[in-house]
């Protein structure tokens, strides 16, 4: 018995050990900011202030956040905001270093370019196109845009319910854990790469119900007139609040057996979408072609990474690097 | 798909089956129930237990498992009592060999009789391939042979039913030789810590091997080989490198786990694999590499064949055949039969550079340049091995021998497995070269988990194994032969 217990303490002793460990190799490895409810309405949520955070799960990116919790690391920055960029994990820049993403490259050009322009950062994971649109109106008003709103999405097809709580104004805002145990775990790299790899593994298990849930087919007639009253929302912001609301389609791009790219093509979802923005005025860019053309010149693709499969996941430098340019493109075209 | 090793299935399973034969070193049972009824118990959970790992996946096939079992009790105890020991030998061998060639190769050659006779409007089964139908039909075929040759006597129904179905090997090996099994059945030793300690490192060291390593990897690998000619030559060449890493650390880890898991329980198996990669030769290669069926393959096809005994020419023959018998048994598929002819000849022509060679002394440089050599072979034939067909496997070899430009991806996750590779192979040799030993083994670091430095260092793998886990679904290798 004696031994028994002498083995468990010895035990306990290098478990604690052992987890000291880990979590120092994770604080370079997943290293992820807090978030916390963001008042303004601008986002759901922003990150820990003023914060570094490193992550080596999908790339290697290091990226800090400023004084509102957003990922803005250009140094030159200006008081008057000349163009808002919002969206969510991609316009974060989430899995490339603070100067790759594309709002950082854009304020580069412009400076390059003898632009006097700045643009501002508050693309926050998890917040998706509807998100941003829900938030628009409050990010216009905090953060008072002179000339543009991009919008930046990797999808242009959305689920009916979502659409119907946008527009009845009864879209949920993403909770933050700031307090209580949650948020001291959440402190910890090694306990949240585990909760991280664990979600993961149970997501996988979930695929297939989710899978036959997007087999269900859309009443078309419906989902028009949601897409249109959402787009003309959004055509009534820009107008109210006298500045351009451009939305960036970053879509996926594939490739075939050859290495050629596959042809884009839209569902009728997705032509309803353009089809609404085109009827009420709301500037659309779409990506593709753009994608399209730095394959063929470099042969990067605009998603994936050195420890991801290419062409998946997140936008990588050249993705952020291209959506910049193109940005830049419609802005000096006017 | 039936219980895997990494699933929370199997751990809960493991977990039942570890307490219930824990039971068995209470006192008062040792006491009250006589060795023979323990044993009997005790082999009794077990096989529960293997049905139920088997039967997750599709409980149908567990009568097949059962119909191959009664057969290959049924054959071994006539030959046993010599009672028509030809015609039950004969039916001991074939039968497993029919099942085999029914779910496995059915489909395989009615359609290459429809290719070569060019016969149209005709339809093949839809047959489900039974997970692991390669491994137990051969650990049948090996008990009744084992019995005809007098290595071993019969055993009973129960004893031959838990040695076919054990479910530490039962998917995906170690093919386990009736011989070596069977007598381990005959002991009665209540479970221990030193085993449990050994095995669950034995365990954790093979779960690393395959989800942190082998699963990371294959994203990689199966991104080239489906679009082959979308990537650099320099990533074909990486991914072929990565997928040589993946199919040893997917197959060698689905062993380990297995050995660890036989030796929690108190049961002993050999290793499979040891070190393939730094083999001089093929003839090596194949010492090393899934040693279990390299050797069943030499010591019920190889030998029965006549073995190197009738002549040169009959001696290639036998060796071609067993190699190209060996790569359809892995996969009804040209593509395995082509790996096997390949190794085959590469093993033939061995054997004649050995008759022919005059210098006999080995150098550093020489034995260096002889592993590049075999691992460069070696990688080649993995080409084939792991391509949907022919027409993949020569564009990844055009690719690779024609340099042209594409995507460049130099995964991040090749480059760490083959420096890890490369290190633990630096180890293995300074370990040999330690212990004044001609050969190089590899080996499990096997800690003695009293120290607390070695429990920080179990905990650490652990931990790692769960920080760096590939998390999407990815089967082991092996299931599909």
């Amino acid at each position: 018995m004696k031994k028994v217990i002498l083995w468990m303490l010895k035990a306990m002793i290098a478990g604690l050990l052992s987890f000291g460990i880990v979590s120092g190799v994770c604080f370079f490895y997943y290293n992820l900011p807090v978030h916390y409810t963001n008042t303004t309405g601008a986002t759901d949520y922003f990150w820990d202030k003023e914060t570094v955070s490193m992550r080596g799960t999908e790339g290697f990116a290091r990226t800090e956040t400023d004084e509102n919790g957003f990922v803005n690391t250009y140094p030159e920055k200006k008081d008057e905001i000349n163009v808002l960029i919002m969206g969510s994990s991609h316009a974060e820049g989430f899995n490339v270093n603070g100067d790759e993403n594309f709002t950082y490259v854009l304020n580069k050009m412009f400076k390059d370019n003898g632009q006097d322009r700045y643009a501002y950062n508050i693309g926050t994971s998890g917040h998706n196109f509807v998100r941003c649109l829900k938030n628009l109106d409050s990010a216009i008003e905090t953060y008072k845009p002179t000339e543009y709103v991009f919008i930046e999405t990797s999808a242009i097809d959305f689920d009916v319910e979502s659409l119907e709580q946008l527009n009845g104004g009864t879209y949920e805002t993403l909770p933050s854990n700031n307090h209580g145990l949650i948020y001291q775990l959440q402190k910890l790299d090694f306990v949240r790469l585990i909760y991280a790899q664990i979600s993961n593994f149970a997501k996988k298990d979930s695929t297939d119900a989710s899978e036959k849930k997007t087999e269900e087919k859309t009443d078309l007639k419906q989902y028009k007139q949601l897409v249109e009253t959402a787009v003309e929302n959004v055509s009534k912001t820009a107008e109210k609040n006298n500045c351009k609301v451009v939305i960036v389609y970053c879509p996926k791009v594939d490739i075939d057996y050859n290495g050629e790219i596959v042809k884009q093509e839209f569902t009728p979802e997705q032509e309803i979408f353009i089809n609404a923005c085109e009827k009420y005025g709301v500037e659309y860019i779409n990506m593709f072609a753009s994608y399209e053309a730095m394959y063929k010149e470099t042969n990067n693709l605009p998603q994936g990474f050195s420890n991801t499969a290419v062409g998946t996941g997140h936008t990588n430098k050249y993705g952020h690097s291209c959506i910049a340019e193109e940005i830049y493109n419609f802005i000096i075209e006017g | 798909m039936s219980v895997v090793f990494t699933s929370l299935e199997f751990f809960v399973l493991f977990f039942v089956v570890y307490s219930l034969i824990l039971a068995f070193n209470l006192k008062v049972v040792r006491e009250k129930l006589s060795e023979k009824t323990q044993l009997t118990l005790k082999h009794t959970i077990l096989l529960i237990a293997s049905y139920v790992f088997y039967g997750w996946w599709d409980y149908r096939f567990c009568f097949l498992m059962f119909a191959l079992t009664f057969v290959a009790w049924l054959c071994a105890k006539n030959i046993d009592r010599n009672k028509h020991a030809k015609l039950f030998s004969v039916i001991g061998v074939v039968f497993p060999l029919l099942i085999l060639g029914f779910f496995k190769y059915f489909n395989f050659f009615v359609d290459s009789f429809i290719d070569v006779f060019g016969i149209k409007s005709t339809t093949t089964l839809n047959i489900i391939l039974p997970v692991g139908i390669s491994f137990y039909t051969f650990q049948s075929m090996s008990y009744t042979i084992d019995v005809l040759r007098k290595n071993i006597k019969s055993y009973s129904f129960p004893d031959v039913a838990l040695y076919v179905s054990f479910f530490p090997q039962l998917v995906a090996g170690p093919i386990v030789k009736a011989s070596d099994f069977m007598p381990q059945l005959k002991k009665n030793e209540p479970l221990n810590l030193p085993d449990l300690s050994k095995g669950l490192q034995i365990f954790a060291f093979g779960m690393f091997k395959k989800i942190v390593i082998a699963d990371n990897l294959s994203v990689f690998v199966d991104d080239v080989f489906e679009k082959p000619l979308a990537f650099s030559s320099i990533s074909v060449i990486l991914a072929v490198i990565s997928y040589s890493i993946q199919i040893y650390c997917d197959f060698s880890g689905y062993s380990d786990m297995a050995i660890g898991v036989a030796r929690c329980l108190g049961y002993d198996f050999r290793p499979n694999f040891n070190m393939p990669y730094i083999s001089k030769n093929v003839t090596e290669f194949w010492k090393r590499w899934h040693i279990s069926l390299s050797s069943w393959l030499q010591e019920y096809l190889y030998i029965p064949l006549g073995g190197n005994r009738k002549g040169t020419v009959r001696r290639y023959i036998n060796l071609l055949l067993t190699m190209v018998l060996g790569g359809l048994w892995h996969g009804a598929n040209y593509t395995f039969v082509f790996w096997g002819l390949l190794h085959g000849l590469a093993l033939c022509l061995h054997k004649i550079y050995l008759k022919l060679r005059k210098n006999k002394k080995e150098n550093v440089i020489g034995s260096a340049i002889s592993v590049l050599l075999t691992y460069a072979f070696v990688c080649v034939c993995w080409v084939f091995f792991r391509a949907e067909n022919f027409g993949t496997a020569i564009d990844v070899l055009s690719k690779m021998f024609i340099w042209s430009d594409g995507i460049t991806q130099i995964f991040s996750w090749s480059i760490f497995s083959i420096v890890l590779l490369i290190a633990a192979t630096i180890v293995a040799v300074v370990k040999a070269k330690k212990n004044n030993s001609k050969e190089i083994n590899g080996f499990y670091p096997v800690l003695d988990l009293n120290k607390i430095s070695s429990l920080i260092i179990f905990f650490l793998v652990i931990m790692v194994i769960f920080m760096l886990a590939y998390t999407d679904s990815n089967p082991f290798i092996y299931f599909q032969f």
